[in-house]
């Protein structure tokens, strides 16, 4: 009981944490020996604090028995104390004492606390002060002065902060000044900052924190530097604040769209040159057709209009109007264009004039300024003016592109004036036969909805005409105009040329509504033994509609509406030319489209259009294979009817019907539920079988 | 054969089964839809039983037709189409291309057809 008593004692006096570590490393031997039932968890770190600063433990050598637990539970102090009593270790005591008088004399406090410091002993900040003080090494001499004065601070430390090692008593200076301490605490083990880093905002923080202590500065540093993850806040700050300058440019919208559609033209022209490369053989006429006539078209869509509304006096206003209307209000809005000017293209001449006013305020004002520049000037001329004007905007965005292209853009720019010219005449003819312009609207609107798909973000009028080339946009479209002048002169080489044209086109254009169709496709033929081989416009269009996924979304929207009102009208034409009672007889061939259908579905993969007539040629060399085999084989089984059984076997002939696949699970699987109930009998109730044998 | 097939489609269990399996599309489980984003459109499911009389007719005119023969027909087009298509898209893979081009499916069609006959 004595002992016990003494073991009282002993922990008031020893259960200061200003135990060496090393000291209590000793002692703590003993008390593995001796006491271990009173292990308590946290003494395993307190060995490395133990075997710590060699300093503290001659100070502390003592005072580290007496404290035992360095820092630690208050058990172990309490354990030291024990032990230290049993073994008779007055030295000790009388140390453990002496450091205690140094930490404080708060004993009734540090009573309390005792209990507690077994849980202390884990915290992070009791921890890395144990980290701290054995490296001290950082700053040694520093350090030194500074355990020596926190020595001295260490007694007007709260007792919650004791431990029992020396470097201990350091610590407890640092945990008044709470901007040291808390970085201490704050350990969120980031990336690691290099030192000089945490040099630098030491140092910065060095002036800040002298009015704590540069003992603190110092040993944060130190601290900092050991921890080596441990982060400065003001570094943290300054990182989190600190963000690269976003140069956010405000986006051109007009730049942006005509960028977009930079990269359409110019894909379009690439695939447009790599066509006409490998067209020279004609193989691949259609899709240099479609692509020629798509540049043509969106190109052309704009001046053209401008242009053929000239060559009719009165008409040419409203039709420069109404084409001007049309490809202003495409640019704004496509649906609402589209509508508008197959509604101009409906209505009278004096409506268009006031539906071009109105799409004048609607339309861009560049639109409508470029378009309005250009009628006056164009007026006075002739299908080369029109080519004129067309070229010169063309050639802006021509000569904006690749030297390489240029050529090809005049080609294109030719191309797409007799494009535009056929369809002015149209225009022409649709203002004069209403009938006819139902036809030809929707053509226009597909050309100007192709056009427009370009041209709708770009306002200006180069990039209108512009657009369709791959060539410059609306960034360019100032640039472009300066390009008018020295373009001319190139553009002439096609003026001339496609005056030429022109004339053509002017010449079949005063012709009836089904002329015009016709004459489009003369016009086309004739081109095509200039150029590539056309097709019809509606063909044409079609075909451009392919090569444009991007667009391809609007662009059904678009020929929606458009391609209705030509079917009604092309029905007429066809009757007309074939006479009222020829009967079309066709030879019997499966629909391409289903063929189409089916073998895209099997395919899984993009197929090309002259494939799929590859794929019908096959078919019909396919049936008339198996038409044959079959009348062998009925032949051979002395009938004169194809039964269901030649068919199977022709089908296990062909290598489709094995043993190992059955006929049925074939039907079961290509065949719908319908045929499938036909083909394979049933057996049900009554003894049954459908469909009957 | 023929009996074992019977007793299975005896009930109408699998009838339901068979036609939403119809439904999603006329290829099997083994051909399944396209692994692409694009939606599935469904393939046409009648066959032209009237244009494929006409077209035998045409090639044999002598020649007659049982009474669902040409359905039987009709699949083994659509065989021959499905062959046709993997092998065509076996040659684009082999040229490296993403589309199939008229020389692939030539390249097809000469194997295909050697093989289609009866």
């Amino acid at each position: 009981m004595v002992r016990w008593a003494a073991f009282h004692r002993g922990l008031l006096t020893h259960r200061q944490p200003a135990g060496a570590g090393p000291g209590s490393g000793g002692p703590e031997l003993h008390l593995h020996g001796q006491v271990d039932g009173l292990h308590v968890l946290g003494r395993a770190p307190y060995r490395g604090l133990g075997g710590g600063a060699g300093a503290l433990r001659g100070g502390g050598g003592g005072g580290g028995g007496g404290a035992g637990a360095a820092g630690g539970p208050r058990c172990f102090a309490l354990v030291d104390a024990a032990q230290r009593e049993d073994g008779g270790h007055p030295h000790q005591g009388g140390s453990g004492s002496g450091k205690e008088n140094k930490a404080g004399s708060s004993t009734p406090r540090r009573h309390r606390p005792n209990a507690f410091s077994e849980l202390d002993n884990a915290t992070p900040r009791l921890m890395l002060r144990r980290i701290i003080q054995n490296q001290p090494q950082v700053s040694p001499l520093a350090l030194q002065t500074v355990q020596c004065e926190e020595r001295e601070d260490a007694r007007s430390e709260p007792p919650s902060q004791r431990t029992s090692s020396t470097v201990e008593l350091q610590l407890p200076d640092l945990a008044p000044d709470d901007t040291s301490v808390t970085t201490f605490q704050v350990t969120r083990k980031r990336k690691k900052l290099s030192v000089s880093e945490f040099e630098r905002a030491a140092d910065k923080r060095l002036p800040q924190n002298q009015a704590h202590s540069t003992l603190d500065s110092t040993l944060a540093r130190s601290l900092r530097m050991s921890v080596g993850s441990v982060i400065a806040p003001d570094t943290v700050e300054k990182r989190g604040l600190l963000r690269r300058p976003q140069n956010r440019r405000a986006i051109d919208i007009v730049a942006f769209e005509g960028g977009v559609e930079q990269n359409m033209l110019q894909r379009k022209e690439d695939y447009l040159v790599d066509s006409q490369t490998t067209s020279m053989i004609g193989t691949t006429t259609m899709r240099t057709d479609a692509e020629v006539v798509l540049n043509n078209t969106e190109l052309f869509v704009e001046p053209q209009f401008d242009e053929r509304n000239h060559f009719p006096l009165e008409p040419q206003l409203s039709d420069s109007k109404t084409s001007a209307q049309r490809s202003n209000a495409s640019y704004p809005a496509r649906g609402e264009a589209r509508q508008e000017g197959l509604v101009s293209g409906v209505s009278t001449d004096g409506g268009r004039t006031q539906r071009f006013s109105v799409k004048d305020v609607i339309a861009d004002g560049e639109h409508v300024d470029g378009i309005t520049q250009k009628t006056p000037a164009k007026q006075g001329e002739e299908e080369q003016d029109h080519s004129q004007q067309n070229d010169p905007m063309e050639q802006f965005s021509e000569s904006e592109e690749m030297v390489g292209k240029h050529h090809v853009d005049a080609e294109y720019s030719e191309r797409s004036e007799k494009k535009l010219s056929r369809k002015a005449e149209s225009q022409l003819t649709m203002a004069q036969d209403g009938g006819a312009e139902m036809e030809m609207t929707p053509s226009e609107e597909e050309g100007e909805a192709e056009g427009t798909e370009h041209q709708d973000s770009p306002k200006t009028e180069l990039e209108m005409a512009g657009s369709v080339r791959a060539g410059s946009l609306g960034g360019h479209s100032p640039a472009s105009y300066s390009f008018e002048i020295p373009g001319a002169k190139p553009l002439k080489e096609a003026v001339e040329q496609t005056g030429e044209t022109e004339h053509k086109t002017v010449a079949g254009e005063l012709n009836a509504a089904e002329e015009e169709s016709t004459d489009d496709e003369s016009e086309t033929e004739d081109q095509e033994s200039e150029e590539v081989s056309m097709k019809t416009p509606m063909f044409v269009r079609a075909a451009a509609y392919s090569p444009r996924p991007v667009l391809s979304p609007p662009r059904p929207v678009k020929s929606a509406a458009p391609e209705l009102p030509p079917q009604p009208a092309r029905a007429k034409p066809v009757p007309k030319s074939s006479g009222a009672a020829q009967r079309k007889t066709r030879e019997p061939e499966i629909a391409s489209g289903l063929i189409k259908q089916i073998f895209k579905h099997y395919a899984k993969m993009p197929v090309t259009r002259d494939a799929y007539k590859v794929v019908e040629k096959c078919s019909e060399r396919y049936f008339k294979q198996i038409s044959s085999d079959l009348e062998a084989y009925s032949q051979h089984a002395g009938r004169k009817t194809v039964e269901m059984a030649d068919v199977e076997v022709l089908m296990r002939r062909q290598g489709l019907v094995t043993d190992k696949m059955p006929l049925h699970v074939l039907v079961e699987r290509h065949l719908p539920l319908e045929y499938r109930k036909l083909l394979i009998p049933i057996a049900v109730s009554g003894n049954k079988v459908i469909p009957c044998k | 054969m023929l009996g074992r097939w019977e007793v299975r489609h005896g009930g109408c269990a699998p009838a339901p089964r068979r036609r939403i399996r119809t439904a999603a599309g006329s290829a099997g489980p083994c051909h399944g839809s396209r692994s692409r984003r694009k939606k599935r459109r469904r393939m046409r499911r009648t066959a032209p039983r009237g244009t494929l009389r006409k077209i035998i007719k045409k090639h044999k005119p002598h020649l007659r037709l049982a009474a669902n023969t040409d359905l039987l027909v009709h699949l083994s087009f659509l065989l021959f189409l499905h062959r046709l298509a993997e092998e065509a898209r076996t040659n684009a893979f082999e040229n490296k291309s993403k589309v199939i081009k008229p020389e692939h499916t030539i390249a097809a069609a000469k194997v295909i057809l050697k093989k289609s006959r009866g």
